[in-house]
């Protein structure tokens, strides 16, 4: 019984040592605001196309021409695949494929 | 208007409505009894929704894409596009499974012989899955997070019954790949990921404890301490846990990640 309680008070005082550790690292690691004083959400600047409207873009005659490709072309595949991006294996070379 | 009281308004959709839905989805159906001269308008009308729709997935994964490439990109939003019709009104909401897509898309086109898997970008279908994370974090309700100091000072007994509840904005991502690193490179036009270890897994811990999405990569040890506590443990429950699968790790450096992110509500 007594040797329970002094483990499980062990315990405790492990963990309230370790939350306090925590504490301490992550108030020095940041200093989270709360609430951000003095700020408030504007909707009107939120990042690009989160608007709840879809004017912009396709909203007009002039953007007719988007939506001209293939449901199958992935003959296409990605740009950039041989070129820019290294893959885990080495940069790619599709001209020797197609 | 609940997703329900939607679900059960569509049900009872007028036949009229049914046909212009099903008009819009074919590229060359004309729309059943429109007026001859005006097939033309609904032709535009169509295509301005679909070129919306791509636009919306552009503006939602600016860094997938360009890793793929815009013309590859322009042709998966427009299968993901014609796959999935909004569900919502709001466009930031649109998009959501676009990485399952591109995940598909790419084993096809190595199924079909047309490229060797190793030359696809397969950690797109992270990026993806990252950038939607991301914009979910960014729309997410606001709340307040748990600041650490309010845990400073309990009793060791309430330490040990300690409970946390996820904030709204809270995401743990579980990645193949690096990522976050990549991401940050691609925040240049010129983007090379020469020298990057690409095929590293990455948990990325997501929140938004105020105004802007944070970005937090965490360890096995940490991501796990995260999940057992978000599942409901208290602290003494998952330090238990956390003890038997990671003996070598102390729990207050892999808390105090999960702290400082605030990817725990305030208490109330």
């Amino acid at each position: 019984m007594s040797t329970k309680t002094n483990k499980s008070a062990k315990t405790a005082f492990a963990l309230a040592s370790a939350l306090g550790t925590a504490v301490a690292l992550s108030t020095a690691v940041v200093s989270l605001p709360a609430h951000a004083a003095g700020m408030e959400k504007c909707y009107g600047v939120s990042l690009a196309g989160e608007n709840d409207c879809a004017a912009g873009p396709g909203t007009s005659c002039a953007g007719t021409s988007t939506v001209d490709y293939q449901g199958n072309a992935w003959k296409l595949v990605p740009e950039g695949t041989c070129t820019s991006i290294e893959t885990p294996n080495g940069t790619g070379s599709l001209e020797e494929i197609k | 208007m609940t997703s329900l009281e939607r679900h059960a308004s569509a049900e009872r959709q007028p036949d009229w409505q049914r046909a212009f839905i099903e008009a819009l989805t074919q590229p060359d159906a004309a729309l059943p009894g429109i007026e001859a001269g005006h097939q033309q308008r609904f032709d535009v009308y169509r295509n301005n929704v679909w070129a919306s729709l791509i636009s919306a997935l552009e503006e939602a994964y600016p860094v997938t894409r360009q890793v793929v490439g815009e013309r590859f990109f322009a042709a998966l939003a427009h299968d993901h596009s014609r796959q999935h019709l909004p569900r919502s009104p709001l466009m930031m909401e649109y998009g959501a499974g676009l990485a399952e897509t591109l995940h598909t898309t790419l084993t096809t086109l190595v199924e079909a012989r047309q490229v060797s898997a190793a030359q696809l970008p397969f950690y797109a279908v992270d990026l993806a899955r990252f950038e939607a994370a991301r914009l979910v974090a960014y729309h997410a309700a606001d709340a307040e997070a748990l600041v650490p100091t309010q845990l400073a000072g309990l009793p060791p007994e309430a330490v040990m019954e300690l409970r946390f509840s996820a904030h709204p904005a809270a995401c743990l991502l579980h990645l193949e790949h690096a990522v976050l690193e990549i991401w940050q490179r691609h925040q240049h036009a010129d983007a090379t990921l020469e020298g990057l270890d690409i095929a590293r897994p990455e948990r990325i811990l997501i929140t938004r404890p105020a105004l802007e999405v944070q970005v937090t990569v965490l360890c096995e040890a940490a991501a796990l301490l995260l999940e057992l506590l978000l599942a409901g443990q208290t602290l003494a429950g998952a330090a238990a846990r956390l003890a038997d699968a990671h003996p070598e790790q102390e729990l207050g450096p892999l808390l105090a990640p999960l702290l400082a992110s605030g990817a725990f509500r305030a208490p109330t």
